[in-house]
């Protein structure tokens, strides 16, 4: 996988698609075009990523860290018509603290995070979200998506915040702290499946359910 | 093959199956009828031993060999399965990796892939579902149909010798009814397995014809026979076992 290293502090992205690691603690990004900007174990070293998204421009954003060890902060600010797509995939292995913030400057945008976590052996999640649409704009959307698989007995936190100041928006949120589904684990073992094989196959499912096809060629072609 | 002795079982600290008795002798179709709520699918879930059922006395012997402590990824191994009546869906789990790691933990050995996608083709074509369904995740976004017939292509794949079909016919319009029963009718002429119905449907004996059929109430069966039970079910319905509150044994 051809990578791109982030070592400055503000930079600009128009092209379709990067592989980013970053060395930089504190990045600022514009996105000026419709980007797709990937980033694996890397986002360890990051502590505030900022993206400003201009007008009528799209940023998907995928996170995919199996050694999940971070204290971050996103900052996203949204102008209008523009497009926000995040599949943030983490599998802790120490604490992980993560603070998103995204606003909504303008009309016709399309703000979705998901985020999906594991937690296990050592690790947890501290996760707050909080997603602002501003007062008098219209037909924006947003979605906050968190879902977080318990494999060890820590406690996770999540919080999950929507602070609408507009009467024309669709906004929803999940959440659920969850430890494997018992059922589905019945169904597997009833397939011949031994119970490890059954939990690594919905482990893995959990996280990587979360992509599309191009970034999973992708993650296969990095290993 | 199936032996069933004097089988009680609990769930939620009520008693489902009460001096259960059943044997199933090899390449037979055995069919259990009954009425709502009498513990028809509990016999399902105890013969893969679902943890939320217990067994509080009586024994299960599958090949003579007694399976009450045998795990239910082992018991699947041995041949045996289950084809559920509401198969659920299992997100981010596709078909393929399932299959795959089934098949080898039966064998122990590393599938052979080109052979093992080219046969999961072939099925795909005989079940008449698009080979999408190879690579999509466990029964999403399909119909009830649809997930009746991924069932049928993990029958196809796993090649069980004992087969429990749970309401085989809930769910199914009458096209996708007659492709189900003509593939499972199929799979018992070429394999001969052991086949244990569980319906309210008689129509599924046009193309499973049961040996037996047996009728369950009160947690124990109330009466067995051959086919032609099946008229008599249809046309007076359970009630008809029973005179005056008490069941008829017979």
């Amino acid at each position: 996988m051809n990578k791109i290293l982030i070592e400055n502090d503000n930079i600009s992205f128009d092209k379709k698609i990067i592989n980013a690691e970053f060395k930089s603690k504190d990045v600022t990004i514009n996105i000026k075009n419709e980007v797709v900007l990937n980033i694996l174990e890397s986002f360890n070293n990051i502590q505030n990523l900022y993206f400003n998204l201009d007008s009528h421009s799209s940023l998907k954003l995928n996170v995919y860290n199996n050694k999940a060890d971070f204290n971050t902060n996103i900052i996203i600010n949204l102008g209008n018509k523009s497009s926000f797509i995040g599949n943030l995939g983490f599998i802790a292995t120490k604490k992980c603290l993560l603070n998103i913030k995204t606003t909504m400057n303008g009309n016709n945008i399309q703000n979705i995070l998901k985020v999906r976590g594991i937690s296990q052996q050592e690790g947890n999640f501290d996760i707050k979200v909080d997603g602002e649409v501003l007062a008098h704009t219209f037909d924006n959307e947003m979605t906050e998506d968190i879902k977080i698989l318990n494999l060890n007995e820590k406690l996770n936190k999540v919080l999950p915040n929507m602070l609408v100041s507009s009467s024309e928006v669709k906004a929803n949120h999940y959440v659920t702290i969850s430890s494997l589904n018992e059922d589905e684990l019945f169904y597997l073992k009833s397939k011949g499946l031994t119970l490890q094989k059954a939990k690594d196959l919905m482990t893995k499912g959990f996280i990587l359910s979360l992509y599309d096809n191009d970034f999973l060629n992708n993650l296969k072609e990095g290993r | 093959m199936l032996k069933i002795e004097n089988l009680t079982v609990v769930a939620n600290k009520k008693t489902i199956l009460d001096n259960f008795n059943l044997t199933i002798n090899k390449g037979e179709i055995c069919a259990l009828m009954g009425p709502n709520g009498v513990g028809k699918s509990t016999i399902c879930k105890v013969l893969l031993n679902d943890p939320n059922y217990q067994i509080k006395k009586g024994n299960i012997y599958y090949n003579d060999t007694l399976i009450n402590k045998v795990k239910t990824e082992d018991r699947a191994k041995m041949g045996i399965f289950l084809l559920n009546q509401t198969p659920i869906t299992i997100p981010g789990v596709t078909n393929s990796e399932m299959l795959r790691l089934a098949l080898s933990s039966k064998t122990n050995e590393a599938v052979d892939i080109l052979k093992f996608h080219k046969e999961l083709k072939s099925i795909c074509e005989k079940l008449d579902i698009p080979t999408a369904f190879i690579h999509r995740n466990i029964n999403e976004d399909m119909s009830g149909g649809e997930r009746k017939k991924n069932e049928l292509l993990h029958l196809w794949m796993l090649k069980p010798n004992f087969i429990i079909l749970d309401e085989v016919d809930s769910g199914l319009d009458v096209d996708s009814f007659k492709i189900v029963l003509k593939s499972l009718k199929e799979y018992y002429q070429k394999y001969n397995p052991t086949i244990l119905i569980i319906t309210h449907n008689t129509k599924v004996f046009k193309y499973l014809k049961p040996h037996t059929i047996n009728i369950l109430s009160d947690g124990h069966i109330i009466k067995s026979g051959d086919i032609s039970l099946a008229k008599v079910i249809d046309e007076e319905g359970y009630e008809t076992f029973k005179i005056k509150g008490k069941t008829i044994y017979e």
